[in-house]
C-alpha cells in the first residue's frame, strides 16, 4: 500500500502491535492504513476493544510495556516508529498533541492547572511573566470564565468541562499539526459535550490543525469528522470520506454501526442491535474478523482474510462483497 | 508556645480529646531540645566528685539538682534534656538520608521497572535478610565514635523500609493517565518521576518517617548503651542509662529518668505513626 497523499500529514502504513498476555501473543492492531490530512478531521471509530485507542496510542509511542511494533508511522517524510527516543519526545506535544478521555484523571491533582497548561512554554525557556500570559492566552481561547481565577485552581476545583477545556488547552500549548483527541467527549455531560465538540472543531477550523478524533460515538464522529477509518477486531474495516462512509457504507459492519444510531425521530430507542459479541483481537475468527455476526456471509469470508482494497478514488473497504453492500 | 499550638491543631482532637496527648508529649520534648540546653548549662566531661549520686531535689555546689546526680557527679535533667536535643538531631537526619535514599531507590524501581527494578528489588531482599541493629552495630564498631559514624550506621540499613513503600506507591501510579499525559507532551522522564509520581509519595512516607525516627531514637540509645555510639563528650540517653548501669539497686534515677525520656518518646512518635499511617493508607488511591 503505497497510496500516500502528497498532502499527507500523518500516514500510517501497515501498522502492527503484538502483545504478549501471559505466554499467548494477539495482533492487537493488525496492518492498519490511513491517513490523516492536514486541517481535516479523521476519525477513528470502532466498538471498544477494536484497537482505536491503542492506535492513537501507537502513534506517539505510548503503549504498554512489552508492546512491540511493525510498519511504519510516517509523519511528514519521517517514520516515528523508527525514530529515537529523543525525537519522539520532540514531537510528543510539539507537533503531535494528545487529549484524553478523562480529565480528571489525566491532570496531576498536585499541580495547578496553570503550571501544567504551562509545561511546553516553561520548557521553552519562556520567562515566568510571558509562561503566566501565555497560558492565560490560552485559557480564555478555549472558553475558560475568569482565567485570572481559575490559573490557579487545582484540578479538582474546576468541572469536567472545564477540565476538558483545560486538557484542550494543554494541547494547544505546543502548537501542534496534529491533536489527537481520545474519546474527548466521552466523560461529560449532553450538553457539555456538544459545547466542548463545538469548541474543538472551531479551533481546528482557525488554527489549521489536524485533528484525529477517536470515538465510539457515531452521531459525534458524523457531526466533526470529515474523513472515517472505521475499525473491527484490530483491523481497518472501511475508510473514506465521512459523509460518504455513512450515507452509503462499503463494510457491512459500517452499515450496522450507521443503522444502530438511536435517532430522536424514528420511535425505536435501539434500533437492530447488532448481533453477537465484538471479536476479541486475541482469539480473532479465522477468515474476515467479522464473519460470525455479517449477515452477508458467504464461505470465503470464513477462510480468506480480505484486505483493504480500494473500491472508488478515496473509498477503501476491507469486505470481499463491498460491492454488494446496500445501505 | 507557638509550637504545641500547633501540634495540637488537627481536627480529630476536636471529639476526642486524648488523641492530643502524643502531640503535647512531642511538643514538650521538642521544645526542651530545641531550647532546654539554652536555659540549663551542661558540660558532659565535667565532674563534680563531691556532689555524685545525690537523689532528686538534693542541693549541689550549683543548685538544685531536681532529678539527682550521676556516678560522678552530673546533673541527671541536665543529661535528660541535653539527650533530647541529641536523639532529635540524630534521629531526624537519619530519617532525611534514608528517606532520600529510599524515596531515589524505590521510585525508581516503581516506575522504570524490569532490570532497575530487578537491581534495587534483591538488593533490598538482601538488606531484609540481615538485622539493621546487627548491620549497625559492625560499621559502628569497625568505625570511630561519632555521631557522623552514628548516623551512617542507622542510615545503611533504614532506607530499605521506604524503597519498598516508594516502590509499591510508584508502580501504581505510573499507570495513571497523568504519567501518559505528561509524556504526551514531551516532559522528561526524570521530570515525569518526580513531578508526577514522587509528590504521591508525601502522605505514606510522611507516616513512616515517624515510625523510622521512633526506631531510629531507639537504635542511637543502643548503640551508645553498648558504647559504640556517641564518644563520651556528646550527651546520649543511651549513655546515660549505661552510666547507671552499675548503681542500680542504690540509685535507680540515674538510669529511670533518661529511660523513662526514651520509652515515652518512642510511644508517643510511635502512636502519631500509626495514626498517620491508618490516614494515609486509607485515603490513597
Amino acid at each position: 500500500m503505497t497510496d500516500r497523499p502528497p498532502t499527507a500529514l500523518l500516514d500510517v502504513e501497515d501498522l502492527e502491535v503484538v502483545l504478549a498476555a501471559g505466554a499467548t501473543t494477539g495482533t492487537v492492531l493488525d496492518r492498519i492504513s490511513f491517513s490523516v490530512d492536514a486541517g481535516r478531521t479523521t476519525g477513528l471509530i470502532g466498538e471498544s476493544g477494536s484497537g482505536k485507542t491503542m492506535t492513537a496510542m501507537a502513534l506517539v509511542q505510548l503503549l504498554p510495556a512489552g508492546a512491540r511494533t511493525a510498519g511504519h508511522v510516517w509523519w511528514r517524510e519521517e517514520d516515528l516508529l523508527g525514530a529515537r527516543a529523543r525525537r519522539v519526545r520532540q514531537v510528543r506535544g510539539r507537533e503531535i498533541a494528545v487529549i484524553f478521555q478523562d480529565p480528571l484523571q489525566a491532570l496531576n491533582p498536585t499541580q495547578t492547572v496553570g503550571r501544567q497548561i504551562g509545561e511546553i512554554p516553561r520548557r521553552d525557556g519562556l520567562s515566568r511573566d510571558a509562561v503566566r500570559a501565555k497560558v492565560l492566552e490560552l485559557l480564555d481561547r478555549v472558553g475558560i470564565p475568569d482565567p485570572e481565577q481559575r490559573i490557579d485552581a487545582y484540578p479538582h476545583e474546576l468541572s469536567g468541562g472545564q477540565r476538558q477545556r483545560v486538557m484542550i488547552a494543554m494541547a494547544l500549548a505546543g502548537e501542534p499539526r496534529l491533536i489527537i483527541a481520545d474519546e474527548p467527549t466521552t466523560a461529560l455531560d449532553v450538553t457539555t459535550q456538544a459545547r466542548v465538540l463545538a469548541l474543538i472543531a472551531g479551533l481546528r477550523e482557525r488554527e489549521g490543525t489536524a485533528l484525529l478524533l477517536v470515538s465510539h460515538d457515531l452521531r459525534v464522529m458524523a457531526n466533526v469528522a470529515d474523513d472515517l477509518v472505521v475499525m473491527y477486531a484490530g483491523r481497518v474495516a472501511e475508510r473514506g470520506p465521512a459523509r460518504a462512509v455513512l450515507d452509503s457504507p462499503r463494510h457491512p459492519y459500517t452499515r450496522a454501526l450507521a443503522n444502530n444510531v438511536p435517532s430522536v425521530r424514528t420511535r425505536s430507542a435501539i434500533a437492530r442491535p447488532l448481533p453477537g459479541a465484538p471479536a476479541n483481537p486475541f482469539d480473532r475468527p479465522a477468515g474476515c474478523a467479522f464473519h460470525p455476526r455479517c449477515p452477508l456471509v458467504t464461505d470465503r469470508c470464513r477462510t480468506e482474510t480480505p484486505r483493504l482494497r480500494e473500491l472508488e478514488p478515496g473509498r477503501f473497504s476491507a469486505c470481499h462483497l463491498a460491492e454488494e453492500v446496500t445501505p | 508556645m507557638s509550637e504545641t499550638a500547633v501540634l495540637t491543631a488537627p481536627t480529630a482532637t476536636r471529639r476526642r480529646p486524648l488523641a492530643a496527648v502524643p502531640y503535647v508529649i512531642i511538643g514538650i520534648y521538642l521544645l526542651a531540645a530545641l531550647f532546654g540546653p539554652l536555659v540549663i548549662d551542661f558540660d558532659p566531661v565535667a565532674t563534680s566528685v563531691t556532689d555524685r549520686l545525690l537523689p532528686p531535689g538534693s542541693a549541689t555546689g550549683s543548685g538544685t539538682a531536681l532529678l539527682g546526680t550521676d556516678g560522678v557527679g552530673r546533673d541527671v535533667l541536665a543529661q535528660v534534656v541535653h539527650g533530647a536535643r541529641t536523639s532529635f538531631v540524630i534521629g531526624i537526619a537519619v530519617v532525611l538520608i534514608t528517606a532520600t535514599v529510599g524515596i531515589a531507590l524505590g521510585a525508581v524501581a516503581g516506575y522504570f521497572g524490569r532490570f532497575p527494578d530487578l537491581v534495587i528489588s534483591r538488593l533490598i531482599d538482601i538488606m531484609m535478610a540481615f538485622p539493621g541493629i546487627l548491620l549497625a552495630i559492625i560499621i559502628a564498631g569497625l568505625l570511630d565514635r561519632g555521631p557522623l559514624v552514628v548516623i551512617i550506621a542507622l542510615s545503611i540499613g533504614g532506607w530499605v523500609g521506604f524503597a519498598r513503600l516508594s516502590r509499591g506507591i510508584a508502580m501504581s501510579v505510573r499507570e495513571r493517565d497523568w504519567v501518559d499525559a505528561a509524556r504526551t507532551m514531551g516532559v522528561s522522564t526524570p521530570a515525569t518521576l518526580t513531578r508526577h509520581v514522587v509528590p504521591f509519595l508525601a502522605g505514606s512516607v510522611i507516616a513512616l518517617a515517624t515510625i523510622e525516627l521512633a526506631s531510629a531514637v531507639l537504635a542511637e540509645a543502643a548503640l551508645s548503651f553498648l558504647n559504640l555510639g556517641l564518644p563520651p563528650d556528646v550527651v546520649s540517653w543511651g549513655q546515660s542509662i549505661a552510666g547507671g548501669r552499675e548503681y542500680l539497686a542504690t540509685a535507680w534515677w540515674i538510669t529511670v529518668f533518661p529511660g523513662a525520656a526514651l520509652t515515652i518518646l518512642v510511644i508517643c512518635v510511635g502512636l502519631i505513626g500509626d495514626r498517620l499511617t491508618r490516614r494515609f493508607t486509607r485515603k490513597r488511591d
